[in-house]
């Protein structure tokens, strides 16, 4: 699974207000939205990988948008649906990895920004990524 | 701001179609400067076809980028001219009188998107009736349901069209517009 990060190039670049798309692709599966909070994105599915550990089922809140994500585990498989779209995973330790690695790569961005103590997602996001 | 209180606002088109833009705008808000400002600014396509105007308290402005003007041409439009009522729309970040609330241009972009919602009860609904109509949302500490991650979540059900939706509104931390939309 691959979580693609695209930032709105139309602002200047900073960590009150992350907005861009976000891509989360398998093969040829993919969720995607455009002009969303991909901090509120990263969080939700941060939630959603403790959350589903002792569940089958979970909706998770993206805040901002009017639709949910919901997480479902199968068997070993994990599937996350948005909308009309999905992706269906081989499990939960993958969900995690492509997560940490863009939770990282986020950090990466704003860690220098000025902003970056104020924003608490971009916070919770950090604590992940160094996890 | 020039002699004449104006804010003069330079744009024109690059050569592969896409809008530049080039202004620097000082508001003074209860004592306060604010300012922002953009040079040599790609803007995005979004800002065309917008048609609404918004008011932001003390700051109430639509500005025009039209292509009407034609590709190639660098223009100069003033905020207060007739040329400024066309298009689309600058928002600056000022919470105005009365904690009225601001939202700034990516917020205003994101909000943008769910304009189609609205539209889909009420075909009637704009961009800033949509605004205006979250800021009295949040206005009122009763609606607030939650602030994950130091958002504020205010949430009330509206007759929109003639249907009772959910709207939800989302500020930032520091208080400004950061979505409002229609929950499914």
């Amino acid at each position: 699974m691959y979580i693609e990060l695209t930032y709105d190039e139309d602002f200047e670049l900073n960590a009150e207000e992350i907005l861009g798309k976000i891509k989360l692709s398998k093969d040829r599966q993919a969720i995607e939205e455009d002009n969303t909070y991909l901090d509120s994105w990263i969080i939700a599915l941060i939630e959603g990988l403790h959350k589903i550990e002792g569940n089958g089922r979970v909706l998770l809140d993206l805040i901002e948008e009017s639709a949910s994500l919901e997480m479902e585990r199968s068997n070993e498989l994990l599937v996350i649906k948005y909308k009309t779209q999905k992706v269906v995973l081989d499990g939960v330790e993958e969900l995690r990895a492509a997560l940490k690695e863009s939770a990282q790569s986020m950090i990466l961005k704003f860690r220098s920004d000025e902003n970056f103590g104020q924003n608490n997602l971009l916070k919770q996001v950090s604590a992940f990524a160094a996890s | 701001m020039d002699a004449n209180g104006n804010f003069p606002i330079e744009y024109g088109y690059n050569t592969d179609g896409s809008l530049w833009t080039n202004f620097n705008i000082g508001v003074t808000v209860g004592g306060s400067l604010s300012s922002w400002q953009r040079a040599n600014d790609r803007t995005s396509n979004f800002i065309y076809g917008l048609t609404n105007t918004v008011s932001f308290g003390l700051v109430d402005w639509a500005i025009a980028f039209d292509r009407r003007h034609g590709l190639g041409e660098h223009n100069e439009i003033n905020p207060n001219s007739s040329d400024a009522q066309a298009g689309a729309m600058m928002a600056v970040v000022v919470p105005g009188p009365g904690g009225k609330l601001g939202v700034s241009a990516k917020g205003l972009k994101h909000i943008a998107k769910h304009l189609s919602q609205f539209q889909a009860l009420n075909p009637r609904a704009t961009l800033g009736g949509i605004v205006r109509l979250g800021q009295r949302i949040a206005s009122n500490s009763n609606n607030l349901i939650g602030t994950p991650g130091g958002r504020q979540v205010f949430q009330q059900s509206v007759n929109i069209g003639g249907n009772q939706v959910p709207v939800r509104v989302v500020l930032n931390p520091n208080g400004g517009l950061r979505s409002i939309h229609i929950r499914q």
